[in-house]
C-alpha cells in the first residue's frame, strides 16, 4: 500500500491543494504548490471531468453514478465527489483497491474541521469571476489542515 | 468511515448520525446565544426589524454555505434528483442532525417545485417573547431562511427560502416556506464547453 | 404577613385585574388564531417550565452560529479591544440569568428524578458546595407551601418549583461562588466542570479557571479574543451575584493542549474586605 500524491478541486474546477511525494527522490515531506505540478492538476482534472461527463452520459439518470477510480498503466487514481462540488483525488499502486474510505475521513474530519468550521478560512477559494472554471489560484494554506492531513496520510507514503 | 447506504431510508441515516456520529450541547446555551445576538442587533440597528430580518438572514446565509460542507461530511448523501427527496433530506437528516428536531414536509404547490417545513418545536426561540413592536414585523428565527438558502445553494438549488408565519407572532404555527426558483449548473472548466 | 414566595411559573388568581396589555399574573389564556393580531399573544414564558428538559442541539449548529456572531462583531469592532469588549457584553447578559435559574434547578432534590428530569448536575465536581452553608438561612429562604401549588403547568410540563422543598442557599464566599462557577455552571454550558480552578499565588484577590480545550472556539486557531464570549457569561454571573470582577481570557498552552486557555478572574477590593470581614482573613 502506497500513494503517490494527493489533490483536491473545488466546483470552480481549480485545485485548492495539492502534495506529491514522489517528485523529490528520499523525502517525506513533498512540496506544496509547486509550480510545476499545475500543469499536471489540470490533466488530472481535465481526465476526470471528460470520463465523468462520459459516464453520465452513459447512465440513464444523473444520480450517484461517479468515477471511483480509474487504472492506468502504472498507478490508480481514487475519487472521491461531493454533493457541494469538491473533489478529493488519491493517486496511488495498486495495492489496495479503495481508498473510499480514507477520502470521506479528510473530507469530514480534515476539511470540515479545519477549512469549513475554521471562520478564517475563506469556504470559497475563489475570490471573483476571474477565478472560476479552473482559472483559480489559490490554496489552502491553513497550517492545522495541512500538518493534519499530513500526520493522516504519513503511514501511507511510498517509501 | 463506510460507503453510504442508500438502501438506509433518510430517516434512519438521521437519527443514526445524531446519535452517534454527531457532538452535543445544551440547547439552552444554543437558545441563549441566538438570543443575545437577535437582541443585540435590534438594538444595533434602532428598532429597525426589516434591517434585523436581513442581517439574520446574511448571517443565515453565511453559516450555510459551510454548514453544507459538515452536513456532506457526516452524511456522505449524494444530491437529490427532486424536490420531494430534496424536502425530506432537509426535514428527516439535515435538522435533525444539527438541531434534533423533524419538522413536517406540507403544503406542496401543485408543480411539486415549492413546499412548507412546520416547525413545531425550534430550539432558536424556546422561552422567546416579543415585545409587541417586534411582533408586527420581526422574524425572529430567520436566520433559518439564511442557513437553507446558502446550503441549498451549494448544491446548485437556487431557492427562495421565507418564513410564512410564526408562533411568536401570534400565529398558530411556524411554517417556513421553500421554494425552487432553478436548479444551477455546474462550472464547466474554460475550453472544455 | 405570612412568608409568602412567589414562586416562578405558577400564577395567583387572586390578583387579577383586566387591563389591555398582557397580564403576567394571569400566565396563558387561550386565543384564537386570526385574533392574534388585534390582541396581544399570551405568553408562553409563564407556562413553560424551567425543569431542566436536557434538549441538545449538535455542536456544529452551535458552533457555526457563535462564529457567524463573532464575524458580525469583528466587522462592527474598530479594535481588538472594542471587539472584545463587545463579545464580553453578548456572553454577559448570559451570564446574568444562569445565577437564578442554576440556583434553582440545584435545588432540585438530589434523589428526586423523573424521565423528564435530567440530574445535569449529579456529575458535578462541586461537591462542598451544600456542606459549607448548612440551613444558616442567609439565602432566598425555604419554599414551605410548594405542595399547596399545582405540579403541572397547562401543557403538561411539570413545575420547577413545585418539586422544591428547600431553596439552596445563595453562594456568599468567594470560594464558593468560584466553585460554582466551575464545577455547575461549566456543566451546564459545556458538559463538563472545567479543567481546574486555580487561586493567583500573586495577587490575593486573582482566581483563574482553566479549560483545556474551549468548546466554543476549538476551530477558530488565532488568539484568545473570541473566549471573551465565555469571560462575559462568568463576569455577568458573579457580577449579578454581587461578586463585582474583571475577566479576561489568556492562552496557556500545556504540552499537548495548545488550546488550553485561562480564564482570569479579578475581583473588585472591596469584594474581599467582604470576605473577611464575614468568614475571617
Amino acid at each position: 500500500m502506497a500513494i503517490y500524491s494527493f489533490w483536491i478541486f473545488d466546483k470552480h474546477c481549480n485545485c485548492i491543494f495539492d502534495r506529491e511525494w514522489t517528485l523529490i527522490s528520499n523525502s517525506a515531506s513533498g512540496t506544496i504548490n509547486s509550480k510545476q505540478t499545475e500543469e499536471t492538476a489540470k490533466l488530472l482534472y481535465g481526465m476526470i471531468y471528460s470520463l465523468r461527463s462520459v459516464t453520465q452520459k452513459l447512465s440513464r439518470d444523473d444520480t450517484a453514478n461517479d468515477v471511483r477510480s480509474i487504472s492506468i498503466g502504472k498507478y490508480r487514481i481514487h475519487t472521491y465527489c461531493t454533493a457541494s462540488g469538491l473533489w478529493f483525488v488519491l493517486l496511488s499502486d495498486y495495492k489496495q483497491a479503495s481508498y473510499a474510505h480514507v477520502l470521506q475521513y479528510i473530507h469530514s474530519h480534515i476539511y470540515v474541521k479545519y477549512v469549513t468550521h475554521n471562520i478564517l478560512s475563506p469556504y470559497d477559494f475563489a475570490a471573483n469571476e476571474n477565478e472560476t472554471r479552473g482559472q483559480g489560484f489559490r490554496k489552502i494554506g491553513n497550517r492545522n489542515f495541512i500538518s493534519s492531513l499530513e500526520a493522516f496520510l504519513a503511514p501511507m507514503i511510498a517509501q | 468511515m463506510s460507503a453510504p447506504a442508500q438502501s438506509k431510508s433518510l430517516k434512519a441515516i438521521g437519527e443514526d448520525t445524531w446519535k452517534n456520529k454527531t457532538e452535543k450541547v445544551n440547547a439552552e446555551l444554543f437558545t441563549l446565544t441566538y438570543g443575545a445576538i437577535v437582541s443585540q442587533l435590534c438594538a444595533d440597528y434602532d428598532r429597525d426589524f426589516q434591517k434585523v430580518n436581513n442581517h439574520l438572514f446574511s448571517m443565515g446565509y453565511n453559516i450555510g454555505v459551510r454548514l453544507v460542507e459538515d452536513f456532506l461530511a457526516r452524511t456522505a448523501l449524494p444530491r437529490c434528483e427532486n424536490m420531494v427527496k430534496t424536502s425530506e433530506m432537509i426535514s428527516k437528516c439535515a435538522f435533525k442532525i444539527f438541531l434534533n428536531m423533524t419538522p413536517q414536509v406540507t403544503n406542496w404547490s401543485s408543480e411539486k417545485d415549492a413546499f412548507s417545513l412546520m416547525l413545531d418545536e425550534n430550539p432558536l426561540s424556546d422561552f422567546v417573547e416579543l415585545p409587541m413592536d417586534a411582533m408586527k414585523q420581526l422574524w425572529y428565527s430567520n436566520v433559518l431562511s439564511g442557513v437553507l438558502k446558502g446550503a441549498l445553494e451549494m448544491v446548485q438549488l437556487d431557492c427562495d427560502v421565507w418564513f410564512v408565519s410564526d408562533i411568536l407572532k401570534g400565529d398558530p404555527q411556524t411554517e417556513l416556506r421553500i421554494k425552487l426558483n432553478k436548479v444551477l449548473k455546474d462550472e464547466v472548466p474554460i475550453g472544455e464547453d | 404577613m405570612s412568608q409568602k414566595i412567589i414562586l416562578p411559573s405558577t400564577s395567583d388568581d387572586g390578583i387579577y385585574t383586566p387591563s389591555d396589555g398582557y397580564e403576567y399574573t394571569i400566565g396563558p389564556k387561550q386565543s384564537l388564531p386570526n385574533e392574534a393580531n388585534a390582541t396581544p399573544t399570551p405568553s408562553r414564558i409563564y407556562s413553560d417550565s424551567l425543569m431542566h428538559r436536557k434538549q441538545e442541539v449538535s455542536l456544529s449548529a452551535m458552533a457555526f452560529l457563535f462564529q457567524e456572531m463573532i464575524a458580525t462583531i469583528h466587522r462592527a469592532s474598530s479594535s481588538a479591544q472594542d471587539f472584545e469588549t463587545r463579545l464580553n457584553g453578548y456572553g454577559y447578559g448570559i451570564g446574568t440569568r444562569l445565577v437564578e435559574l442554576l440556583n434553582l434547578r440545584n435545588s432540585v432534590p438530589p434523589n428526586y428524578s423523573k424521565s423528564s428530569t435530567s440530574n445535569f448536575l449529579s456529575n458535578s465536581s462541586s461537591a462542598s458546595i451544600n456542606e459549607s452553608h448548612g440551613s444558616s438561612g442567609t439565602g432566598t429562604g425555604t419554599i414551605s407551601s410548594a405542595s399547596d401549588h399545582t405540579h403541572y403547568h397547562e401543557n403538561g410540563t411539570e413545575s420547577l418549583a413545585a418539586v422544591i422543598n428547600n431553596m439552596r442557599p445563595r453562594d456568599l464566599k468567594i470560594l464558593d461562588i468560584l466553585q460554582f462557577v466551575h464545577g455547575t455552571m461549566w456543566t451546564y454550558l459545556f458538559g463538563h466542570a472545567s479543567d481546574d480552578l486555580v487561586k493567583s499565588s500573586e495577587r490575593d484577590n486573582e482566581y483563574m479557571i482553566v479549560d483545556n480545550l474551549p468548546m466554543l472556539t476549538q476551530f477558530i486557531p488565532a488568539g484568545r479574543s473570541c473566549d471573551y464570549f465565555t469571560c462575559g457569561i462568568i463576569q455577568g454571573f458573579l457580577d449579578s451575584a454581587e461578586f463585582p470582577c474583571r475577566v479576561s481570557a489568556h492562552s496557556m498552552p500545556q504540552g499537548e493542549l495548545d488550546q488550553r486557555t485561562v480564564y482570569l478572574i479579578q475581583f473588585d477590593r472591596h469584594v474581599l474586605e467582604r470576605d473577611n470581614l464575614r468568614f475571617g482573613p
